[in-house]
Parts: structure tokens; sequence; C-alpha cells
């Protein structure tokens, strides 16, 4: 039997390490999904990402369980993993913070995919790069 | 989660559809830890605020602690074409919501799992009833994997056996063991809450003198079992499976829970590698739970 849709809710959770902290307390708890349940079920599938945030879109029935689907780390997030960099610049056109090589980018825009608009990895990789010079990231 | 309640803040800020990856990315950036909460109008029958937004744009809702407030309210009024809203308080009524959805449920042919606030609607006689109030810990009967295990608490404890449940969560599976006539059980936690829950519903279900929760590290604890549980996680029965071995009496048996089922053939092989039997391999959707034993069966 199809169940009821209640809603919709998007939140940003670390890899591996949800826990019952703000937002996923206040953001499933107040409309009555059992909280330790999803920090379970979300843990056990994104335990091979951890070090990343991963964006995680919960359908909430009207039973209040839940089923989820995770998002492609932000983009901007891969790039300073790849680039180990603590953060992007504030002044991306005059203050560079590094550099990430063609070969670099198409990396992430082969994980990125799937939440682009873009349908080629070509295309991925074009988006990537405009996020990358945004940061202050030269594209070599 | 220990210590003092904290009194979380929200700082509300509608934004541009498109915005939302720079957006969020722009504040959990000059606020490290920050918590964010993503709504568009598919939310409105949660947050009636979702249901004002104008199409393309969305609610972000960040998470703060007051000490925290002023640097999130900055960061929030760089995000370009971002409506800040004022900070509100967030109630402490997410603790208790979601207990309203906990109602009895039937987990094995025995077991009955209900918040005390519950009455068990349709009960038989040879019902045991499991009265489980979770708090902030893992374990209301209803997840796939504490249903499986309290199958196997079942099916195994016929009485006097000493049993360790690693990973304890609401005490759920240690209570149940208790109820059937274990000897004694050894819970133990890395989560105060856990224990705190344990400790709670072992005198709920009055079975106190039974059952031992701690948070004792899985190395520190001593001696061997008939009968161990590990409702944790596939990598975290891999990572301490050592441990886990060492506490299995020969001929006892084990329990592995919490796994899904693509992680199966990964956790069994480094038990099995290790000398254990595999005497089932039982799936509850996703979900899988191995049951072996130490050696050659009992």
């Amino acid at each position: 039997m199809a169940k009821k849709i209640t809603g919709l809710v998007k939140l940003q959770c670390n890899a591996g390490k949800a826990n019952p902290s703000p937002p996923v307390g206040p953001a499933l708890g107040q409309h009555g999904v059992n909280i330790m349940q999803f920090c379970k079920e979300f843990n056990a599938r994104t335990k091979d990402q951890e070090g990343l945030v991963i964006p995680v879109l919960i359908t909430v029935y009207s039973d209040r369980s839940f089923t989820f689907i995770t998002k492609t780390p932000p983009a901007s997030i891969l790039v300073k993993k790849t680039l180990k960099l603590e953060r992007g610049s504030s002044v991306p056109n005059r203050d560079k913070v590094g550099k990430i090589t063609q070969a670099q980018v198409l990396e992430i825009a082969k994980v990125k995919l799937p939440d682009l608009y873009a349908t080629t990895e070509a295309a991925a990789a074009r988006t990537i790069a405009g996020t990358c010079r945004s940061m202050g990231v030269d594209v070599i | 989660m220990d210590g003092a309640p904290v009194q979380w803040l929200r700082v509300p800020v509608e934004v541009d559809t498109d915005d939302e990856e720079t957006a969020t990315e722009l504040v959990t950036e000059l606020v490290p830890g920050i918590g964010v909460e993503i709504l568009d109008r598919r939310a409105a029958l949660l947050v009636p605020e979702a249901g004002k937004l104008r199409p393309g744009r969305i609610l972000l809702r960040f998470y703060v602690t007051p000490d925290q407030i002023e640097l999130a309210v900055s960061a929030a009024n760089q995000i370009e074409r971002g409506r800040v809203g004022a900070p509100e308080a967030v109630s402490d009524e997410w603790k208790e919501n979601w207990k309203k959805f906990f109602k009895p449920t039937r987990v094995s042919p025995r077991f009955v799992v209900r918040p005390p606030w519950e009455a068990h609607a349709e009960p038989q006689q040879t019902d045991i009833e499991v009265v489980i109030e979770p708090g902030m810990a893992f374990g209301t009967g209803t997840h796939e994997t504490t249903r499986l295990c309290l199958r196997a608490v079942d099916q195994l404890i016929k009485g006097g056996e000493t049993v360790l449940d690693v990973g304890c969560g609401s005490g759920v599976l240690s209570v149940a063991a208790a109820l059937l006539g274990a000897a004694s059980i050894v819970a133990i936690d890395v989560e105060q809450d856990a224990v705190n829950a344990t400790i709670d519903n072992a005198e709920r279900n009055r079975v106190t003198s039974l059952i031992t929760p701690s948070l004792t590290l899985l190395a520190d604890v001593k001696g061997v079992y008939d009968i161990v549980f590990a409702n944790i996680l596939a990598s975290v029965l891999i990572e301490v499976s050592e441990d886990i071995i060492a506490r299995v009496a020969p001929g006892g048996h084990l329990v592995l829970s919490g796994i899904l089922d693509a992680d199966g053939d990964a956790v069994s092989d480094v038990y099995v590698r290790h000398g254990f039997v595999m005497l089932e391999r039982v799936q509850d959707g996703d979900w899988l739970s191995l049951h072996l034993t130490h050696g050659a069966a009992a």
C-alpha cells in the first residue's frame, strides 16, 4: 500500500556521524520521525564517505516512517578535499588559494554528475571549473 | 548530548533555489559545526513557513548555540539575494514529539515492545511485554535490526545464560533477555544517554538485579559469555571484531546486527576466519543479522 507523503526535509549531515544534535534532532523529531533510527540508517549507508558533509533528502510519511536519499557533497567541499584546502578565497579574482588540474576537475565532475543539470562529464567539468574559479582556485 | 541542556537557536534565511549550495557553504565555512535544514514548499505540511515561499525560493534554517548566534547572523547576511529572519529559540518539543508515533509492536512470537504511556491493545497469554522508554538512545523495537535481535533473544535464551550486550542503546535486548530468564547481563555503550536509558528500562521491567549497564569499553570487558549481542554497524563490527570474539565462550553464540545486506559478506568473512560457524543469516528489509557460534555448536 502506498503511504501518504507528509513532507520532504533536506539536511546536511556528516557522513557516518549523524547524531541527535541539531539539525537532525529538531528537524526530524518535531515532525515525529524516530531520530535515532534515522541516525542508524544514515550512518550505515554513508560510512564509506566519512569526512564529507552530505546533503540528505528525507521523505516523511503520514505514519512518520521515513525514507531518504543522499546527494553528492557540495562541489566546493570536494574541491577543498582534493586540494586539502581549509577554505576558499574571499576575494577569488585577486587572492588565489590553489591550483587544480583538469584531471582533478574531471574526477570531481564524475562524482557530482548525478546531481547536476549537466548530462555529460565534459559539461559537468565546466560547472566544477566555475566553482573552482569562484573559490579562488585556478584550473591549470 | 551530556551536561546541561543547550538552548538552541535557529536563524531562518530565505534564498534563491539555485543559491542553495553556495549559501550553505558560505555559512558553514564561517561558522564551524553549524547545522542546516533546507526546506522548500514540499515541507509545507511540516513547517508552515515553507508553505509561504514563492516559487524559486527556499528556506534555510541554521541551528546554532547562543555563543555562535552573532557570527551566524553576520554570515547569513552575506548570502546574496538572501532574506535573513529574526533568530528563533528552538523549543525542546522535538525530544518528545517523535514518541507520539511509537506504538506497541509485536517483534517476535512472544515479545511485544511498548512505550510506558501506551497500553497493549490485544495481549495474548503467551506475550512477554518489554516496556521501553528510549529517551535519546536507539532501540524501540520498530527498526529491523532491533526486531532481528529480539527474535534471536526469543530463540536463544532458555534460562540461566550469561549475556553481553555490546552497544545496548535503550537496553531493549538486555531487558528482553532478562525477562526470559538469562542469569546475568552485562550491557555496555559508548553513550551516557544509552546507559541511563538501560538503567531506567531495567527498573521499569523489574530486572535491575540482572543487568549491569555501564560505559565500560568493550576492550576492558573481562570474561566470556554464553551469548553476545552486538547490534551496531557493519564497519564497527569489523573494527572491533577481535574484542567481540574474545568475549564469546567456547560453544557460545554470537548475534551480530546493524548490517546492511551489501555489507553482510564482509562482516561474516571476518568472524568465520576466526573459527566461528555461521548458523543463520536472517534478513528483514535491507538489514541482516548474523547468528554464529564459537567453534563447534554447543
